[in-house]
């Protein structure tokens, strides 16, 4: 892996990101729309965001991340990539690196606009968004990566892909509590990230969850990603 | 570079059976066979794509030494062709080919709005444009025209030129010289290595 092909490919895939305008729709526009819809409900706290910031970093890195290497792989396009660059670690890593860019830069905007129109947004927020998001979009990613290895049709896939995200997100909003929290934390990655942006505040026992599910779905994501397969899958 | 005694099933399907291929250093080298026939996969296993290669595969460079152009690419990108071939110049070590008139022609258009056939030439081109041992073709010739897929092999011969070694997978017979060495898969157990000359009449197409 040479350096100047793992920045060739940043740039690259930062400018194809940047270019891809419609995108940003659904991944920013639309929470920004959802919070103005809900600000007149109870908006107390800063905490109000996190179900916010979860949508964010999930949403872009299922649509940026996780799609956009399936799409790759799928066209045959990973391959000739792969050895152009000479690594295909080079290009998952970059591509994993834009999203960690657009995600701070869609929180920062998300709780500015907050800050501007609806609450104070405190400046330890702000540090904690940015901080705490590094680690929920690794996380987000190794959990989606599982979807790396699933073989059937593409259409089937498709399917598979707005259930899972329309469910997510229905799940998300209903706010479980007792073991349907824990059930879902671990399997909706929604309630996942949310769960670790309310880390500090949880009880013992949901931050032992917390913790087991970090270091199992990162354990996940490093054996996908060594093992990441070139050639296409989906039938 | 040769493949010895080479095995290789797939879902229970034997696609080869105790083959052998022959690729000579420095040459333009042919993989000749119908649609289907496991043109890709002896490329795929050559390249070592998802470790698939095994003791069969003889003298051939490490992953990072190859180029590999695979057969379908959809790259729909909002970029131009001037920008995705910039790229390719940014990475480690380019060949210096002169830059074809078609190229020229289409550097100010996004890759999405090219037809199929100048972002293959395009895909083609960015693949001769990096500096490696080893270049893999996999049907270079699908979707172009005559005279484009000629003036591709153009470009191919001109790496051979610069000491490359080229192998090209394909079922037409357009571009082979006589002199060219073609592996022809007549069966999943015979394989016929030989110039193109001498392939040419023992061949049943």
């Amino acid at each position: 892996m040479k350096f100047e092909n793992d920045l060739a490919i940043f740039k690259v895939q930062l400018k194809i990101a940047f270019k891809d305008k419609f995108y940003f729709v659904y991944t920013l526009i639309v929470p920004i729309f959802m919070i103005f819809i809900n600000k007149t409900q109870d908006f107390q706290d800063n905490e109000s965001l996190y179900i916010y910031w979860s949508y964010i970093v999930v949403t872009t890195v299922f649509n940026g991340f996780l799609l956009n290497i399936i799409r790759l792989r799928e066209s045959g396009f990973f391959k000739t990539l792969t050895y152009l660059m000479g690594s295909k670690y080079s290009i998952v890593l970059s591509n994993l690196f834009v999203q960690v860019v657009i995600i701070q830069l869609e929180i920062l905007l998300f709780n500015l606009i907050v800050f501007l129109f609806i609450i104070k947004v405190s400046l330890m927020t702000f540090i904690y968004g940015f901080l705490a998001t590094f680690l929920a979009t690794f996380l987000v990613s190794a959990m989606l990566s599982g979807a790396l290895l699933i073989r059937i049709r593409k259409s089937t896939f498709n399917l598979f892909c707005g259930i899972f995200f329309i469910l997510g997100i229905a799940l998300l909003g209903s706010r479980p509590s007792g073991v349907i929290e824990y059930v879902q934390t671990v399997l909706n990655p929604f309630q996942l990230i949310y769960g670790l942006y309310i880390f500090p505040c949880s009880t013992v026992g949901f931050q032992i969850l917390m913790m087991l599910c970090v270091c199992g779905y990162l354990l996940i994501g490093a054996m996908m990603f060594k093992n990441i397969s070139i050639k296409q899958k989906l039938k | 570079m040769k493949v010895e005694n080479f095995i290789y099933e797939y879902r229970l399907k034997n696609i080869f059976q105790n083959v052998n291929f022959y690729f000579e250093d420095c040459q333009l080298n042919f993989i000749l066979g119908e649609n289907g026939i496991g043109k890709t996969t002896i490329l795929d296993c050559i390249a070592n794509v998802d470790e698939a290669k095994d003791d069969s595969f003889l003298g051939f460079p490490n992953n990072w030494e190859i180029a590999y152009l695979a057969q379908e690419n959809g790259f729909n990108v909002g970029l131009t062709a001037s920008e995705i071939i910039c790229f390719v110049k940014q990475l480690e070590g380019n060949v210096q080919l002169e830059v074809p008139n078609i190229i020229e022609e289409i550097l100010h258009f996004k890759f999405i709005d090219l037809t199929i056939e100048e972002r293959k030439l395009l895909l083609i081109y960015l693949n001769t444009m990096v500096d490696r041992e080893l270049y893999l073709f996999d049907d270079p010739e699908k979707y172009l025209r005559l005279s484009y897929s000629q003036m591709v092999f153009e470009w191919l011969r001109q790496l051979v030129d610069l000491g490359k070694t080229v192998i090209v997978a394909t079922n037409r017979l357009d571009n082979i010289f006589d002199t060219d060495n073609v592996n022809y898969i007549k069966n999943n157990q015979e394989v016929l290595a030989d110039s193109y000359l001498k392939i040419k009449g023992r061949m049943a197409f």
